[in-house]
């Protein structure tokens, strides 16, 4: 039996590293970001677990204990710090700080309107059931 | 070595469009399926994006073997690879982590077939179970105005695109010219090995001097063996011991043939030995590991142990080797990892906390 | 004490030290005690220089050459390339103790010393006071570097060194437009006559073996003339560029118009290094160098010619100078050419002694002139002093009541100058004017060239004893004035009209005394002994004394007769018949007014080289105003423009950044694929 050759592994983490980079290029949410990153991290891990196995050595595999490691403090401190912004901005929007620009540069704003917002399905009305009952006129309050 | 297999010359365009081609279908899908103010239809980008997945495994692979490890690895590989689109066009950022899960899942199944189950076991609990969920927590924090306008839209689409699969189409090109030269070289060496046994089962020594050609010549079958260990010392060195011990051998000699033989049979087993160092990284002699981390770089690859696909053979107690390996060569890495957690805990809470 | 070696480099580096204690702690913490550093170090080089001085005579005495000739390398300054086998360029902090450069040393070291002391009366209270201490000690250390030198680059180091003081003790006092101006001219004057040295300096070491030091371009000279493969265009150019640098230096025509511009400065300083040191330095390297000039006969009778020229023009222009120290100065000019002209007599046609004896006369005049012509600067310093700062000789007169001890030792270096019979102008002038004698004698390509040279030389003695006396019969004869400036100087404690306090202070006469004993005793102990002579024959490198030369009494009298002649002639118009010069004067309005205006040269330099080259300096200036800053300008607009262009890259969102990184990445990958 042949095994599958080391190149389709190799393949694999470079697709998901790109990937990962083009979220991290084009999305705006903070948080989706920090994903797209810890995917480039995984294609990342996928190399170098394959290379161990082709190597017959375990030091690849102990590589990728340490990213995961460092990707849980990362995340750790991530997580905080986008707190934090958010805190200050109400949103996660990357594009909300840019103020490190080049004075007397305008900001970037988007331009494209959104579309409406799709309406959201009416609440269902149900129709009543029974009958009133019929009020008896009060005669004592005692 | 690596750059030296590539350091033939680059064929013709021909070569190229096995990549261009799913590069393009692909980076077309994902321009398409980013998320904009006026999207275009999900359909046309998601038929794109199976396309370009269907021809790239027909293309760039190649492979025809059906087992059960080639299965589980397509189908790992196109979940993981799906997943990862969805996670990049997704607008909902709560779908967007449920889709890296699936990423993280999907890697681990291939962290099994690559022979490493504590690793998944590490990367599902420490992904999936913790960060994905602290991730879910701060979305359900941070959204609970329900979504943001810019989650519907992306920053350069398209620019953003072509600057990742160009980045892509680069790596995958060194990888198919790595793979190719890799291919060659097989071949080579199989033509030359079979050369020598037939050279080997000739019963006279001219027989054996015609097969073999004449000394001095490029074609002979010396002078191809030590053209082609050039980037093996140790190969080279003996190949050519036993191109001088060829030519040393007396014709006169009644035993010429025995010889002769014997030569040719040391030289079968070294084209054998380089035929498992092919696409091999040595490691380099002065590399500080120990044996805990796996074969010392001083065993030739030809000596490793194997399994029956050929690959060298890996410890069955994979936890408990991967802890001697860190806990012997990588241990002030651990002590240092520890301290980073420290700290990045501190530091996360030290960041976090509202002040008033 | 017969190796000098060991402490030889106390010479220069003395004084250094002098400079630099002076020159950081003079204006705040010695303030008026700035000179003792100055004094102290001019003393010790001045005992130093008598070890030398005495080793090395003693070395000649018991003829040991090694101790005649003492070189020490004390410090490695440049070393490139392979020098050994002519390669590259070696130069050491390499000191030279032989007849020549210790008689040099002894003679800078003790007038700067006595100058020194001087300076502490005539200074005094002036604002600049440790400055001036600071600078004249750096001169000093850069003379004596100068001159015990022993090879090119040293020298050169000191020629440019000394150039340097000359220009801050010109300009002294800076705030006065006449002195600033006065400094800048000396010092560009200078640098036209240093450019062609240091080309010189080049070509000698390019074109003769390499070498820099003195010793070795000397033999390899000698050995190539030897061989006969010496080119003698190239080393006629060679020393036509090192004489350009001595005629600078020393004044000579035609670069002689900055030394009486010169007289700006300070009286101390015109003294010291307009009279009696730097002035010399052209001298000395002419002298040094005499291995090469004998051996370039037409560069030898340039010298002499240019000698002659200068003596006899400068003598001319002296006559009718009113202004005391610009006498002395044209006075220096033409003894200097007298130098000269016996340097370019010294043709080893007429017998290699004549080579010898033509240095010899060089140096002696050259030493004893020395002490008479800063004998007479510091007199008229004194003069100057006590009259206010003027100087001009029609405004005072009859002074010999008012300032005793300044009119003795005034006379004493007059008549010193003017060649009276047994004082030491007497014997050098007269050594001079016997070499060139000598040269027009014996057959020679220039053989009458040289007579008529040796006749210059007889017509400027006879108008240097005029004028000298002309000078002085007009400051200390005739009747008494004294101008009213000279009493508001001097605090008018004393009423108006009390002569007796003008005298100059103790501290400034009794170093006029020991100058005045040295004037007038030098040149009559060594002059006929030949003590001099004998000593500075055993210079390395001269061609050894043939035979003793013999007093040559037909031009010792007529040189005699001669300067009595300009005396007495002084004395009948000056003081005898004091309304003789004013007819003379209309008499001879012409000649006159060509005269007192210098023959008219620094206006014809001002309408033929200066005129010209503002001209094109204008252009120049318009040249790089207009197209190279434009040029420039227009370089930094481009990338102003384009940095306007590239502005909005920096708009600040991280994404952008991150894009533009991959971007870069993508293409650094891409190139590296492609190159595999």
């Amino acid at each position: 039996m042949v095994a599958l050759p080391l190149h389709h592994y190799l393949i694999v983490g470079a697709i998901l590293f790109a990937l990962g980079l083009i979220g991290f290029l084009a999305r705006r949410n903070l948080i989706i970001m920090f994903l797209c990153v810890e995917m480039m991290l995984q294609g990342v891990s996928i190399n170098l677990a394959a290379f161990a196995r082709y190597r017959g050595n375990l030091q690849g595999q102990a590589f990728i204990l340490f990213i995961v490691t460092v990707a849980a403090c990362e995340a750790a401190i991530a997580l905080a710090l986008i707190l934090m912004l958010y805190r200050r901005q109400h949103s996660l929007d990357v594009s909300k700080w840019q103020e490190l620009r080049e004075p007397g540069e305008e900001a970037t704003e988007d331009t494209e309107p959104l579309p409406p917002a799709p309406r959201e399905p009416p609440l269902p009305h149900l129709t009543p059931a029974g009958v009133e009952p019929e009020h008896q006129p009060e005669e004592s309050h005692v | 070595m690596f750059f030296c297999l590539l350091s033939a010359e680059i064929s013709p365009a021909a070569q190229w469009w096995p990549i261009v081609l799913p590069l393009l279908a692909g980076a077309a899908a994902i321009y398409l399926l980013l998320p904009r103010p006026r999207a275009y239809p999900v359909l046309w980008g998601a038929a794109l994006g199976l396309v370009a997945l269907m021809l790239a495994g027909v293309l760039l692979t190649r492979s025809s073997v059906f087992s059960p490890e080639t299965i589980l690895f397509w189908s790992f590989s196109f979940l993981a690879i799906i997943a990862g689109a969805l996670l990049v066009t997704q607008h909902n950022p709560a779908r967007a982590a449920l889709a890296f899960a699936l990423v993280v899942l999907s890697t681990c199944g291939l962290f099994l077939l690559l022979a490493a189950p504590f690793l998944m076991a590490t990367t599902i609990i420490v992904y999936a179970g913790a960060i994905i969920v602290t991730f879910l927590f701060v979305l359900m924090l941070a959204a609970h105005s329900g979504l943001s306008d810019a989650d519907d839209r992306s920053r350069e689409p398209l620019l953003t695109t072509l600057a990742g699969f160009l980045l892509l189409g680069t790596l995958l090109f060194v990888l198919q010219r790595y793979d190719q030269r890799i291919q060659e070289s097989t071949q080579e060496i199989d033509r030359l090995l079979s050369r020598a046994h037939e050279a080997a089962a000739l019963n006279s020594r001219a027989d054996m001097e015609e097969k073999i050609g004449k000394p001095g010549d490029d074609e002979e079958l010396f002078n191809q063996f030590n053209k082609l260990f050039h980037t093996w010392k140790d190969l080279h060195q003996r190949s050519e011991q036993a191109s001088i011990s060829w030519s040393n051998i007396d014709h006169n000699d009644p035993r010429a043939v025995e010889k002769s033989r014997e030569v040719l049979r040391d030289l079968v087993a070294l084209g054998e030995s380089a035929r498992y160092r092919l696409g091999w990284l040595p490691a380099a002699a002065d590399v500080p590991f120990s044996h805990m981390s796996g074969p010392p770089p001083t065993v030739a690859s030809e000596n490793i142990r194997r399994d029956e696909q050929g690959l060298p053979r890996m410890p069955a107690d994979n936890a408990a080797y991967l802890g001697r390996s860190l806990f012997s060569d990588f241990l002030l890495p651990v002590e240092l990892g520890g301290l980073l957690l420290l700290v990045a805990t501190v530091g996360a809470i030290a960041i976090a906390l509202r002040r008033s | 004490m017969s190796d000098v070696r060991p402490y030889l480099w106390l010479i220069p580096v003395l004084p250094l030290t002098a400079a630099v204690i002076t020159g950081l702690f003079g204006p705040r913490l010695l303030r008026r005690y700035s000179h003792w550093p100055c004094i102290l170090a001019g003393v010790g080089a001045f005992i130093v220089a008598v070890m030398a001085f005495l080793a090395v005579h003693q070395g000649i005495a018991a003829s040991e050459e090694d101790q005649a000739h003492q070189i020490q390398v004390y410090y490695e300054w440049i070393k490139v390339g392979e020098p050994g086998i002519g390669r590259g360029i070696e130069v050491g902090f390499g000191l030279n103790a032989d007849a020549l450069s210790t008689m040099m040393a002894l003679m800078v070291t003790f007038v700067s010393t006595v100058i020194a002391i001087y300076s502490v009366g005539y200074m005094h209270g002036d604002e600049g006071y440790a400055r001036f201490f600071a600078e004249v000690s750096l001169f000093v250390f850069m003379m004596t570097t100068l001159v015990l030198a022993d090879n090119f680059a040293l020298l050169y180091l000191g020629w440019e060194g000394v150039g340097l003081c000359s220009y801050l003790l010109i300009g002294f006092w800076f705030t006065r437009p006449a002195a600033a101006a006065a400094a800048r001219k000396a010092f560009l004057v200078t640098r036209i006559g240093d450019m062609g040295f240091l080309l010189g300096i080049l070509l000698l070491w390019s074109r003769f073996g390499h070498y820099l030091d003195y010793q070795h371009i000397f033999d390899h000279v000698q050995k190539a003339n030897e061989a006969g493969t010496l080119d003698q265009g190239l080393l006629t150019t060679a020393c036509l560029l090192l004489l350009c640098g001595a005629v600078g230096k020393s004044a000579q025509f035609p670069l002689h118009v900055w030394l009486p511009d010169a007289m700006e400065g300070p009286t101390p300083v015109s003294a010291l290094i307009h009279a009696a040191t730097m002035v010399t330095a052209g001298v000395y390297l002419v002298a040094r160098c005499t291995p090469l000039f004998i051996l370039t006969p037409f560069a030898q009778v340039v010298v002499a010619t240019l000698g002659a020229i200068s003596a006899l023009l400068t003598a001319l222009i002296a006559l009718t100078q009113n202004d005391l120290k610009r006498v002395l100065a044209y006075s220096t000019i033409s003894q200097l050419g007298y130098m000269f002209l016996a340097l370019g007599s010294g043709v080893p046609s007429a017998g290699e002694g004549l080579v010898t004896f033509a240095v010899l006369a060089a140096t002696f005049h050259l030493f004893t002139h020395a002490f008479f012509k800063a004998l007479l600067f510091l007199s008229a310093g004194s003069v100057m002093h006590a009259m206010g700062n003027i100087i001009d000789m029609r405004r005072f007169g009859g002074l010999r009541k008012v300032l005793p001890q300044t009119h003795w030792t005034f006379l004493c270096g007059a008549l010193a100058l003017a060649g009276f019979p047994l004082l030491s102008g007497f014997w050098s002038k007269d050594e001079v004017l016997d070499v060139a004698w000598t040269a027009g004698l014996h057959a020679n390509p220039y053989r009458s060239w040289y007579l008529i040279l040796w006749i210059i030389g007889l017509i400027t003695a006879g108008l240097t004893a005029f004028y000298t006396f002309r000078a002085y019969f007009m400051t200390f004869w005739g009747e008494e004035r004294i101008p009213p400036e000279a009493f508001e100087h001097h605090h008018s404690q004393a009423a108006h009209g009390e002569t007796s306090h003008l005298e100059s202070p103790p501290v400034m006469t009794i170093p006029l005394m020991i100058l005045a004993v040295f004037a007038v005793g030098v040149g009559a102990v060594l002059g006929p002994s030949h003590l001099f002579g004998d000593f500075v024959a055993h210079t390395p490198g001269l061609p050894s004394r043939s035979a003793e030369e013999s007093l040559n009494f037909f031009t010792m009298i007529l040189s005699s007769v001669i300067a009595l002649g300009g005396i007495g002639m002084a004395y009948w118009m000056y003081v005898r018949q004091p309304d003789v010069p004013a007819r003379l004067v209309k008499a001879a309005q012409g000649l006159y007014q060509l005269s007192l205006n210098k023959f008219y040269i620094d206006e014809l330099y001002e309408a033929f080289i200066l005129t010209p080259l503002a001209g094109f300096t204008t252009f120049i200036r318009i040249f790089d105003l207009y197209v190279l800053d434009s040029l420039v300008d227009l370089t930094g607009q481009l990338f102003r423009w384009l940095g306007f262009r590239f502005r909005p890259v920096q708009n600040g969102l991280v994404q952008f950044y991150a894009l533009a990184m991959v971007l870069g990445l993508t293409v650094f990958l891409i190139a590296l694929v492609s190159k595999l």
